[in-house]
């Protein structure tokens, strides 16, 4: 299901401007804690388009470079990107509290909140959207453990409707393109 | 007269003993390792830790490996790697992934939609060859950091090869 979304926005991606975008079977609303330690639910952002991914912010890599990628992304909507909200949804509850997501979330110029929650709220979640983690132990490690986790960049329309799944390949260009066919959309 | 033969003896001591740290320091660098391009990411605001990267080089007939790290900004260096790997491939450790099997193949490498960090013993470089140090790839981390680091610092790092040469590196803080 995962491939064949994916496939999907490969091909409309190629001609995504003004392309009527398929609704994907996967998503839906949820709850969870923003970082200001307030109750959060998806459905508060009808209207607008959303960005979700599960990340955490000991990750060293890929969380870092996908907030760098979508800060350009918002660079690149300029007045558009008021109508676009990125939700980054932690999978590492016991070290991202709100204030942890509040803080790290400061570094990066994106209209982004950071969310948590129990572990089995945010596996509700991740369950929901298809998304994967998995907390490994590292002993040998100062870390202590790392969190495995998929990269998934999920494009959410103004209705709270899945309709692109971008890999972690995917360029600017093509976030800033999707984004643009997710605005245009009607729903 | 003794006090100025005392103070000469010495003044020859330091000067061997010096001299001595200044040869055997020289003995250590290795001139076929060249680095370039060395930048460490800007800590996230609540974390003493970060992620180091680098191009190392190695114009050298003999491949060569880092076999461990370190920075005087930081409390330990380790040598990581970060990975894309299948879903089906994490551990089936306890936990496990809301509706993944708990079956894994470890073993394998995928072009999948997991990214894992681990860490490594060691990094090669081949011979005549270099070894990228990268964003979602191997990567040095620093942990413990003493001070705050912001855009424009510099860090130094030695790197101890498995020759047991050392290669200094100052690399500068940015953002991306």
């Amino acid at each position: 299901m995962r491939r064949l979304a994916i496939s999907l926005f490969a091909l409309t991606c190629l001609s995504c401007h003004r392309a009527e975008l398929p609704v994907l079977p996967i998503g839906g609303d949820f709850t969870l804690t923003d970082q200001n330690n307030h109750p959060f639910q998806l459905s508060s952002l009808r209207g607008k388009a959303v960005l979700i991914f599960f990340g955490y912010t000991s990750c060293p890599d890929a969380c870092p470079t996908t907030l760098a990628k979508l800060s350009s992304v918002y660079r690149r909507l300029g007045k558009n990107s008021e109508r676009v909200k990125t939700l980054y949804i932690s999978v590492d509850p016991q070290r991202d509290t709100p204030e942890v997501l509040r803080e790290d979330l400061s570094n990066f110029h994106l209209d982004a909140l950071g969310l948590t929650g129990t572990k089995a709220q945010i596996d509700k979640v991740v369950a929901q959207y298809k998304a994967s983690y998995e907390i490994i132990p590292t002993p040998e490690s100062e870390a202590k453990y790392t969190v495995a986790h998929s990269t998934t960049l999920y494009g959410i329309d103004a209705n709270g409707q899945t309709r692109i799944l971008f890999s972690y390949e995917a360029t600017v260009d093509e976030i800033v393109s999707g984004l643009q066919s997710i605005l245009e959309t009607k729903t | 007269m003794k006090t100025k033969l005392q103070g000469f003896s010495k003044c020859m001591i330091w000067f061997v003993w010096i001299g001595g740290i200044f040869l055997v320091a020289l003995a250590a660098q290795n001139p076929d390792i060249v680095v370039h391009d060395a930048w460490a990411r800007v800590p996230a605001p609540s974390k003493a830790e970060t992620a180091l990267y680098m191009v190392i080089e190695n114009r050298g007939t003999q491949p060569r490996a880092v076999v461990s790290v370190s920075a005087k900004e930081a409390k330990k260096v380790e040598m990581h790697e970060m990975k894309m790997m299948k879903q089906e491939k994490a551990s089936d450790k306890q936990g496990g992934m809301p509706g993944m099997p708990k079956t894994m193949d470890k073993g394998k490498e995928t072009d999948g939609s997991m990214m894992v960090m681990a860490p490594v013993s060691q990094i090669a470089i081949p011979a005549n060859g270099q070894t990228e140090l990268r964003p979602n790839g191997f990567h040095l981390m620093l942990f413990g950091l003493k001070s705050k680091l912001s855009e424009g610092d510099k860090v130094s790092v030695t790197l101890m090869l498995d020759d047991g040469s050392a290669v200094p590196v100052t690399a500068t803080v940015r953002q991306q």
